[in-house]
C-alpha cells in the first residue's frame, strides 16, 4: 500500500532533476516586460476612461454652446458631472486591482477579494460604462449638429432603440472581456468551497453553456445596432 | 534613519534570493503546468510578478513563505485558455542525473507522482505541494489562509485522492510503475 513515507520519498527524489537556472538568466527575465493578469480587465477600464474623458470634454464644449437652451445645458452640464464621477471611480478601481495584483496576501484571502471585486464593483463599472457608450455618442452628434443652440431629435423613438443597443452592445463587450478571468475566479471560489470534482463538473457544463448564450446574445445585439444605424443611414438619406 | 536601497541593490538582493530558493519556482511550476512551453511561461510569470512585489516584502513572514504565497497565487490565476484541452502528458524534462543513483524505476515514479498532483484541483495542489514541501499545518494555513483545521481535512482528502490517482495510474510501489 502507498504510504506518506513513500510519496515523501518520490518528491525528494524529483527534487534534484530541476535544471538550476543560473543568476544571470533570472537577472535576464527580469527585463521582458511584465504580464499583466488582469489585463483584459484593464484594457476595458482605460478604454472606460478614455470614453468618459471624450464626454467630459465635449460635454464641457456643449454646455457652452448650448448656454441659452436650457434643458439641453442641463442635459450636458449632467453627463459632463456623470462622467466626472464615473471617472473618478474608474481610477478607484484600477487602483485597487493593481493592489490586489501585488498584495502579499494568502491565497484564500485573494479569492474572496477578486470575488467581491467581480461580483460587485466590476458590475458596477460594466453599467457605468454601458450608459457613458451612448453618452458620448450623444455629446459627439450634439456637438457636431449644434445649430446655433438647437438640437433636434427627428426620431425619438428609433433614437431610444439605438441608445439602447448601444448601452447593451458595450455592456456584453464588457462582460465578454471580463469572461475568462471571472470564471476562473468562480472555478476556483467552487473548490475552495467544496472541493467537489462533481461541482468542478457541473460548472464546466455552465460555462459551456454561458458560452453558447453569449454568443447568442451578443449577435443578437450586434444586428440590433447594424439595423439602427442602418435605419438612421436610411433616414438621413 | 535606515535609508532606502537603490534599484541596484534591490535587484542583486533580489536575483541573490530567488537564486538561492529557486527550487520552490520549479516545484510550484511543474505542479501547475502541463508541458515544458507552459512551464517555461508559468516560471517567467512568477518571476516577474515575485519581482513587482519585492519591493513591498516586509519580512513579516519568512522569504520562502512569501515566495510560496506570490508563486501559487499567480499560478492558480495563470492564463490557463491554452492549457485547458491539454491532455496529461508527463514532464519530460524532469530528469533525475545519472548520479543521483535511483534507475529508471524511480524517474517514472516521480513522473506519475507529479501528474497525479497536476490532476487534483487547484488548491489541494498547493496543500499537497505545502505538506511535501514539509511545511507545518501552521506555515500551509498562512499560505492558503486555511484555518489549520481546514488544512488538516483537505490535506487528508487530497492525499486519499493522490494515492489513488498514482494506484489507478499503475505506481506498484518502491518507485515501480506497472506495465
Amino acid at each position: 500500500m502507498l504510504d506518506d513515507k513513500e510519496l515523501q520519498d518520490l518528491w525528494e527524489k524529483g527534487k534534484t532533476g530541476f535544471t538550476q537556472v543560473p543568476p544571470g538568466e533570472i537577472a535576464r527575465t527580469l527585463t521582458y516586460h511584465v504580464h499583466q493578469q488582469f489585463l483584459g480587465v484593464k484594457v476595458l477600464l482605460w478604454t472606460g476612461l478614455a470614453t468618459l474623458g471624450g464626454i467630459a470634454l465635449l460635454g464641457g464644449i456643449n454646455v457652452v454652446g448650448y448656454w441659452n437652451n436650457g434643458l439641453m445645458r442641463g442635459v450636458e452640464a449632467g453627463l459632463t458631472l456623470m462622467a466626472l464621477l464615473f471617472a473618478v471611480y474608474g481610477v478607484h478601481l484600477l487602483r485597487t486591482i493593481h493592489r490586489l495584483e501585488l498584495a502579499d496576501e494568502s491565497l484564500t484571502g485573494r479569492l474572496q477579494r477578486l470575488r467581491d471585486l467581480f461580483g460587485t464593483k466590476i458590475e458596477i463599472w460594466n453599467a457605468m460604462s454601458a450608459a457613458a457608450c451612448p453618452s458620448l455618442v450623444f455629446t459627439f452628434t450634439s456637438f457636431m449638429d449644434n445649430e446655433g443652440g438647437v438640437y433636434r431629435i427627428n426620431q425619438v423613438g428609433l433614437f431610444a432603440v439605438i441608445v439602447a443597443a448601444l448601452a447593451l452592445f458595450y455592456y456584453a463587450v464588457n462582460k465578454i472581456g471580463q469572461y475568462q478571468v471571472v470564471t476562473e475566479i468562480k472555478h476556483l471560489v467552487a473548490t475552495l468551497d467544496s472541493g467537489s470534482p462533481a461541482e468542478a463538473v457541473s460548472f464546466n457544463a455552465w460555462r459551456r453553456r454561458r458560452i453558447v448564450w453569449g454568443i447568442v446574445i451578443f449577435a443578437v445585439l450586434t444586428l440590433l445596432l447594424l439595423w439602427g444605424v442602418w435605419r438612421s443611414w436610411l433616414a438621413a438619406g | 534613519m535606515e535609508s532606502q536601497p537603490s534599484k541596484k541593490e534591490l535587484h542583486d538582493r533580489f536575483v541573490g534570493q530567488i537564486h538561492a530558493a529557486q527550487g520552490i519556482l520549479h516545484r510550484v511550476c511543474a505542479v501547475y503546468s502541463r508541458t515544458r512551453e507552459e512551464r517555461q511561461d508559468l516560471w517567467q510569470e512568477i518571476l516577474l510578478q515575485l519581482w513587482r512585489a519585492f519591493p513591498a516584502f516586509r519580512g513579516h513572514s519568512s522569504f520562502s513563505t512569501w515566495m510560496y504565497r506570490v508563486a501559487l497565487n499567480t499560478a492558480l490565476m495563470h492564463r490557463r485558455s491554452r492549457s485547458r484541452a491539454y491532455p496529461t502528458i508527463p514532464i519530460e524534462d524532469i530528469t533525475l542525473p545519472a548520479t543521483a543513483g535511483p534507475g529508471v524505476e524511480t524517474q517514472e515514479g516521480v513522473r506519475l507522482l507529479y501528474d497525479s498532483i497536476r490532476g487534483l484541483d487547484p488548491l489541494d495542489r498547493a496543500v499537497i505541494l505545502l505538506r511535501l514541501e514539509e511545511k507545518s499545518y501552521g506555515e500551509i494555513a498562512e499560505v492558503t489562509g486555511l484555518s489549520e483545521g481546514n488544512v488538516s481535512v483537505r490535506l487528508v482528502r487530497a492525499k486519499e485522492k493522490l494515492k489513488q490517482a498514482m494506484l489507478a495510474r499503475g505506481y506498484t510501489g518502491g518507485g515501480h510503475v506497472g506495465r
